[in-house]
């Protein structure tokens, strides 16, 4: 009994917690988490700026007080011509992380995903022109077409339009909140 | 034991990829650049030495019936903590190996070697044998990585070749990746084994004979 079963058991039980833990240490020590939530840089930003911000000059990082669990960074255009809201929301197959440009009036100029775990061209298609010009000008709270809105949702990925929707939503009301402080 | 010998035989003689035709999934998927070649290898290296020396020094603590789950969870926790160090480090080339990098948990070679050799062997000699498997993996995969990069890309690591050469794409696909596989096992067979069609074929002519069970008990199959 003790050989057969209770021995072998023990034995995996302790090489398991002692790799876990030493893995634990290695992931504090290499300092992963900060990787994983650190901001776009600014070779990212040029990137997206076109389809976030068409008018804007330069997006540069800017430091705001609000605290909200959704919101992964600030990014003010030094043009004055609006704020970019980096966001994340729960998508269908994991995190879907948004930037979403927000001019001075408070409407939409444009949005990109940054990192999403859709299903290949199915959810991913919230990524594309097709679907995001759909936001472009608009304000306030918007829902998809299943919900009563006036977003035409991609078809077959109504979860992953709605995160999408949820997104721009809680940036623009992320933005009411920050604006004095820009 | 000779050392010498459990080293240099993972380079040709029981080379990992090319005799032993273990890792293939990674040796394809990864080798469109000699660089990818070179960093996969390295990692695998890496973990390989490392498993084979944590897993030689523990044999007789771990008893047979965890011994895969056992192994398993030490090479796993060596394949995170190389992702971990490379996603830190060097992030590009943590983007290019992909997914692949933490497929090396499933490497066959890395198992191979743990139920094998280090299982059974003493640590300097399981250290030996990780550094000679690893780096015969690490040099078929820049050999396979190198044709194919200068015949897909027309560049070598990364260094152009110059423009009067025209890049065959075909070399880049998955199937020119077979392609350079089959020719190079085809080389090695060539230069290592070309004698072997006079001997009797059978177990002990296999490169896994040293650590087969069956081949030791002299049944040879005709």
């Amino acid at each position: 009994m003790y050989k057969e079963i209770i021995k072998p058991t023990l034995v995996l039980i302790i090489i398991s917690v002692l790799v876990g833990t030493l893995l634990a240490v290695t992931y504090n020590v290499a300092g992963i988490a900060d990787l994983a939530t650190a901001g776009l840089s600014q070779a990212d930003l040029e990137e997206l700026k076109p389809s976030v911000m068409p008018a804007a000059s330069s997006l540069k990082n800017a430091k705001v007080s609000v605290e909200d669990g959704s919101l992964l960074g600030v990014y003010a255009d030094e043009g004055g011509s609006g704020t970019a809201i980096h966001i994340v929301t729960k998508g269908y197959g994991g995190d879907l992380k948004i930037l979403v440009g927000v001019d001075t009036n408070g409407a939409v100029t444009g949005a990109a995903v940054t990192e999403s775990a859709e299903t290949p061209n199915l959810g991913s298609k919230v990524g594309e022109p097709a679907f995001i010009e759909q936001f472009v000008g608009k304000s306030g709270a918007l829902a998809v077409d299943k919900d009563g809105g006036e977003i035409a949702a991609v078809a077959g990925a109504t979860i992953s339009s709605r995160a999408f929707t949820d997104g721009i939503n809680k940036a623009l009301e992320i933005y009411e909140q920050v604006k004095g402080e820009l | 034991m000779n050392y010498f010998r459990t080293f240099t035989k993972g380079l040709i003689k029981e080379n990992p990829v090319l005799v032993m035709l273990l890792g293939t999934c990674p040796t394809l998927a990864v080798t469109t650049l000699a660089m990818n070649g070179l960093g996969m290898g390295a990692a695998t290296t890496f973990v390989l030495v490392c498993s084979n020396v944590v897993i030689s020094l523990l044999k007789n603590f771990i008893p047979k019936q965890v011994r895969l789950p056992s192994f398993i969870v030490i090479i796993a926790g060596f394949v995170t903590f190389v992702s971990f160090m490379l996603r830190s480090n060097f992030p590009e080339l943590y983007e290019a190996l992909g997914v692949f990098l933490s497929l090396i948990t499933v490497n066959c070679i890395i198992l191979g070697r743990a139920e094998m050799f280090a299982s059974k062997n003493n640590v300097r000699a399981s250290f030996l044998d990780g550094l000679g498997m690893g780096l015969g993996f690490t040099l078929a995969l820049i050999l396979i990585g190198a044709i194919r990069e200068v015949l897909g890309s027309g560049t070598f690591f990364g260094l152009s070749i110059g423009d009067w050469f025209q890049p065959i794409g075909f070399f880049s696909s998955p199937a020119g990746g077979f392609f350079v596989f089959g020719c190079v096992i085809a080389l090695v067979n060539v230069l290592s084994n070309y004698k072997m069609s006079s001997k009797k074929i059978g177990c002990a002519s296999c490169p896994n004979a040293s650590a087969c069970g069956q081949a030791e008990k002299g049944e040879i199959a005709e």
